[in-house]
């Protein structure tokens, strides 16, 4: 027993020894490991939260009215109006200027008697919004500008509820009169912790922590399946398992060093997590950084790692299995595509909480995985920390029996 | 004795993919120190039967026995003492050709014993050391066929399984490696089996040989008896009478 241990561990000592060399000299492949979160989680960070305030939208306010009134001891002007959202706009980076402007792509028109109508108690005022689709920046102008008329608006009601009331000789509260309900609204955690309010900012970043995930797993995965397709490609694999490396040792030495790599991109995923906080605040004076924490970090570690040995795992047996080298490669892609879409997905959803059977999709484990690092994000440790253990439960029952599926003649019967 | 001197016995070996029967009643010995040539055209079912031999494949019907023990339920116990070199196998391109070797030396011997046997494939290799510190990617196809072979040699196998050794090189380091094969197995007193499709390379090489075609063996003996039962002047000749010139 103890001599076939030994047997077995200077088997797989071997397997190591050459998987090691070869991935290390491999630069391509690990720099790519390493640099692909590291480059494009920064800038996911920058596309979210910087880029689209920069870019141009161009407003134009058509004052048609050009008049003014009285409204309780207020005068009130259409000018007033056009240039309180013309100012607030540019302050949040939009191009607004006044009149006819060509290449506006949102017209705010204020038509002639809007001031008479907005001060008189029988009349609604209203004024033309005209948006041209295209582009997310645009629907942000016009919320802005809903929200800036909306407060007008309520303004103009306080003003004229106490003119009312004035004349009535009551003495009216605004806020009894025009919002008689109040809705007070608490943020709490999923554990029933009090929230702040960023809270859902914070969410919102782990949600794209999770997507990250897909950026350290897609070229894992093609190394993974190249550590054993190259083999045969390269023709080195039927000299290998001719030799009295045992088969188990095979798959273990590979899936070990593939599990390195899994390691190598865990941490550059977690450089790249920080840079998403870090770039934002160091080009837009953004305070995200504050929203760091040391335990979504270490989860966004264990996680990369997991669903790389996860990738590893599942494409063990099919690689293994495939009849051609090409039907290899799809699977392998294939499965790259699946985590992609799970990654994706928790973007918008939490997967585990979705209904039955939907809720199925919980057993695949790059779902366990996006949803590890949301609920940890949300206060829930333990829940985190069971999605992980399941993930790697699976990886490592996987592996194990992919030590039984590898039949020699059939990989190297595969065709190119 | 006489039992423990049979390296190799295949008795009415066969081997199907699927409808197509590659192999067909395929018998033989091969005797302890003897090297022995698998001699066919292209497609003839060469590869599958070594192969078979060396575990890599199952026979389909038929035995197979290496050094006393059946393939392949007892693979495991005989890759230990049998080395194989596949057609056209290639190096680890990223690592050296003296870590290509050591590779090998790892899978069949002990760590005390390494360089030891790393030494030895330095010489079956015959090249120039700065050369065997370089990556495998630098090699000509020279000399990865020169690092496969010793790799294969080198550990002193009971059996060694060619397979088209000398397949693609040129003249030169054909003649260096089917020397060394010949050298070392009389050396080391390693049984060996050569497959190739070159009738004039066996006829140099090997002690006897096995003609096959489409998958069957048509003749078994040593170069010079086949000759003269055939009537013929050279392998080639001998080849085509026995096939009446069908290449399949």
């Amino acid at each position: 027993m103890l001599s076939l241990l030994v047997v077995e561990v200077s088997d797989l000592y071997t397997v190591l020894w050459k998987e090691t060399r070869e991935m290390l000299r491999d630069r391509k492949t690990l720099l790519i490991v390493v640099l692909a979160p590291i480059i494009t989680l920064p800038f996911m960070g920058l596309a979210v939260v910087y880029l689209p305030t920069v870019q141009e939208v161009v407003v134009s306010v058509v004052d048609e009215d050009r008049s003014e009134a009285l409204i309780g001891n207020f005068t009130i002007s259409s000018q007033f109006i056009s240039h309180f959202i013309q100012d607030y706009l540019k302050h949040f980076g939009f191009t607004a200027s006044e009149g006819e402007v060509e290449v506006a792509q949102v017209v705010l028109r204020i038509p002639a008697g809007f001031i008479a109508n907005l001060t008189s108690y029988e009349n609604q005022a209203s004024v033309v919004l005209l948006k041209k689709l295209g582009s997310p920046r645009v629907d942000q102008a016009v919320s802005y500008i809903e929200a800036l008329l909306n407060y007008l608006s309520k303004k103009v009601s306080e003003i004229k509820v106490l003119t009312l009331g004035e004349i009535a000789g009551v003495n009216l509260k605004t806020e009894a009169v025009l919002s008689p309900i109040a809705t007070k609204t608490v943020i709490l955690m999923p554990t029933g912790a009090p929230a702040e309010a960023e809270e859902g900012l914070k969410l919102h970043l782990s949600r794209m922590l999770a997507l990250s995930l897909a950026f350290v797993t897609t070229p894992a995965a093609s190394y993974i399946a190249d550590s054993l397709i190259g083999e045969k490609e390269r023709k080195t694999l039927e000299k290998l398992l001719s030799t009295p490396i045992s088969r188990s040792s095979f798959i273990f030495g590979k899936s070990l060093v593939a599990s390195f790599i899994g390691l190598v991109g865990g941490a550059s995923n977690v450089v790249g997590g920080v840079l998403l906080f870090i770039a934002p605040t160091l080009l837009y004076s953004s305070d995200l950084v504050r929203y760091l924490s040391l335990e979504v970090m270490l989860t966004l570690f264990l996680s990369s790692y997991t669903s790389i040995l996860v990738s590893l795992s599942i494409s063990l047996p099919i690689v293994l299995r495939s009849p051609s080298i090409r039907a290899a490669s799809i699977s392998s892609t294939s499965i790259i595509g699946i985590a992609s879409v799970m990654y994706i997905a928790s973007l918008f959803i939490n997967l585990d909480e979705l209904r039955m059977p939907l809720s199925l999709i919980l057993a695949i484990p790059y779902a366990s995985l996006a949803s590890a690092i949301i609920r940890v994000s949300l206060g829930e440790s333990l829940r985190a920390v069971g999605y992980l253990a399941y993930s790697l439960f699976l990886s490592v029952a996987f592996i194990l029996i992919s030590t039984k599926l590898l039949d020699p003649e059939r990989m190297i019967a595969s065709r190119s | 004795m006489y039992v423990v001197d049979i390296v190799v016995r295949v008795s009415n070996l066969r081997k199907l993919f699927g409808r197509v029967e590659a192999l067909r009643d395929i018998s033989f010995m091969v005797f302890r120190g003897e090297i022995f040539g698998v001699v066919g055209p292209n497609g003839a079912g060469k590869t599958t039967l070594l192969r078979i031999i060396a575990g890599l494949m199952k026979p389909s019907s038929g035995e197979v026995e290496v050094l006393g023990r059946r393939v392949p339920n007892d693979v495991s116990e005989i890759r230990k003492y049998i080395s194989y070199l596949p057609e056209e196998a290639n190096l680890y391109s990223k690592l050296s050709g003296v870590e290509n070797l050591r590779l090998f030396a790892m899978a069949y011997v002990g760590h005390e014993s390494i360089d030891e046997v790393v030494k030895v494939g330095f010489s079956i290799a015959g090249l120039n050391p700065r050369d065997l510190e370089r990556r495998a990617e630098t090699y000509s196809k020279g000399m990865i066929r020169r690092v496969a072979v010793a790799s294969t040699l080198m550990v002193k196998p009971q059996l060694a399984i060619l397979d088209e050794p000398t397949a693609g090189l040129d003249v030169v380091s054909a003649r260096y490696v089917r020397d060394v094969i010949k050298h070392y197995a009389r050396e080391f007193g390693t049984s060996v089996i050569f497959s190739s499709h070159n009738m004039f390379e066996v006829s140099r090489v090997c002690d006897r040989i096995a003609l096959i075609h489409s998958g069957r063996v048509i003749a078994i003996d040593s170069v010079s008896e086949i000759l003269s039962k055939v009537g013929a002047e050279d392998l080639e000749e001998a080849f085509v009478k026995l096939t009446g010139g069908r290449s399949e």
